[in-house]
């Protein structure tokens, strides 16, 4: 049998990511529910992972407005819902 | 090159066609399939339970002996073990022995450990059970002046030096694992899950966190010397999402014979660390048959500095990573490597 290079498959390998300025305004409302009454304590929030369709690890220190929005949800007086929008 | 394998969990979905052993004997399951962030692609290792089961790994070789492995990849575990318990995440190994392991310990910290047991450098960040972090991690082989490095999310956590990173005689490792297990006999394990995701292993730094696509071919580009088995060119016979071995194949049977295939455009918008190609090949009998990867940027081919010399009658992966176009000398951007061919040439 003849020496041959036999190649089942061949994928092109690329190594990516993004290191543009991420635009959150497409998909970043953490929401972070809390079942029962009270406030967020946001200080026990250590990060906030997002993930594009690339994966992005966005370091919370990195996010420049943390807004804070709370409120009752519709239709239930018990849940407190809060919202960390980012 | 620096970077010297990489993992996408994309182009393949039998973890025993990507890495170069497999042991299941004892319970676990490896399954590879959307276990990456955002469902993307990733290996799962899932046990089962029981002390039995403790040796199930994923092994894969590398292209020589390194002094020096940085291991980067994406990682989730399902739980924290439990009190006399710790995870074995990943090995750096010599032919089959361990050299040093990376545990995750009952308080959900990262532990380096050489051998089985004697444990080196702990750190005192933790993880937590069901987040998935981007893990690097350092090892220096030495007997004396060894080091070892972590880094979560991109952050160091741990930097210890002076240590015996040898657990063989020799001060290298040319082998990684991924797994689960116990570092002693005596533990059970849990019944739990770890997700790995795009894995990076180079031998100069850490890269921080990528994507590794592995975009498989979908045109004829320029040239087509590869004489196809089972399919009508050598496009078709490559274009396997897992490869398929001896069903389909392009063969170059004489030096020179070259083929060069077009892909589909990259995610717009990203930065492109490195490129190249992920070759599934053997040759056909003893004598001699290798080829080089053949990138061709704008009119002009580029073989690499690589040559891959496949092994007689068992197919394995190559994979050849450049983080500089060899057109411009410069990282290689988004455009470039969307117009480029990729293939590959026989070279002796």
């Amino acid at each position: 049998m003849p020496d041959n290079v036999i190649i089942s498959q061949i994928a092109r390998d690329a190594l990516v990511r993004s290191d543009a300025e991420l635009d959150v305004s497409q998909q970043a409302r953490v929401a972070i529910v809390q079942q029962t009454d009270g406030e967020i304590d946001v200080s026990q929030i250590a990060r906030v992972t997002i993930y594009l369709t690339r994966s992005q690890f966005i370091d919370y220190s990195q996010i420049a407005r943390v807004t804070v929005v709370r409120g009752f949800s519709a239709g239930s007086s018990a849940a407190c819902r809060g919202y960390v929008v980012v | 090159m620096s970077i010297i394998d990489a993992l996408g969990f994309r182009a393949y979905t039998a973890p025993a066609k990507r890495f170069t052993s497999v042991l299941v004997t004892s319970g676990g399951t490896f399954t590879i399939g959307s276990f990456g962030p955002g469902s993307t692609a990733g290996l799962r290792f899932a046990s089962n339970e029981g002390s039995a089961n403790r040796d199930d790994y994923v092994r894969r070789a590398l292209p020589s002996n390194q002094a020096t492995l940085f291991l980067e990849f994406g990682f989730k575990p399902s739980k924290i073990p439990s009190a006399t318990n710790e995870y074995k995440i990943a090995v750096f190994g010599d032919s089959g022995t361990h050299q040093v392991r990376l545990h995750l310990d009952s308080l959900g910290r990262l532990k380096v450990v050489r051998g089985d047991a004697t444990v080196l450098a702990t750190t005192s960040a933790t993880l937590s059970a069901g987040v998935r972090y981007w893990i690097g991690w350092q090892v220096t082989f030495h007997n004396s002046a060894g080091v070892t490095k972590i880094q979560i999310n991109g952050v160091e956590q741990l930097n210890s030096t002076g240590l015996d990173t040898t657990n063989t005689a020799n001060a290298y490792a040319n082998e990684y694992w991924f797994g689960s297990g116990n570092p002693g006999p005596t533990q059970n394990l849990d019944n739990q899950t770890q997700d790995y995701d795009n894995v990076l292993v180079s031998t100069d730094a850490f890269k921080g966190e990528v994507v590794v696509l592995e975009d498989l071919p979908t045109g004829t580009g320029d040239a087509d010397d590869g004489v196809a088995t089972g399919a009508a060119d050598t496009r078709q016979a490559l274009d396997d999402s897992n490869p398929d071995d001896d069903s389909t194949y392009t063969a170059l049977e004489n030096n020179g014979d070259k083929f060069l295939l077009t892909f589909a455009n990259l995610p717009a918008g990203v930065e492109v660390l490195a490129c190249g190609t992920l070759t599934y090949a053997k040759k056909s009998s003893s004598g001699t048959a290798k080829f080089k990867q053949n990138l061709k940027i704008g009119s002009t081919e580029y073989l690499s500095s690589v040559e891959v010399a496949p092994s007689n009658g068992s197919y394995d992966y190559f994979v050849d990573l450049q983080e500089t176009s060899p057109d411009t000398s410069s990282a290689f951007t988004e455009s470039e490597v969307n117009g480029m061919q990729v293939g590959a040439e026989r070279s002796a």
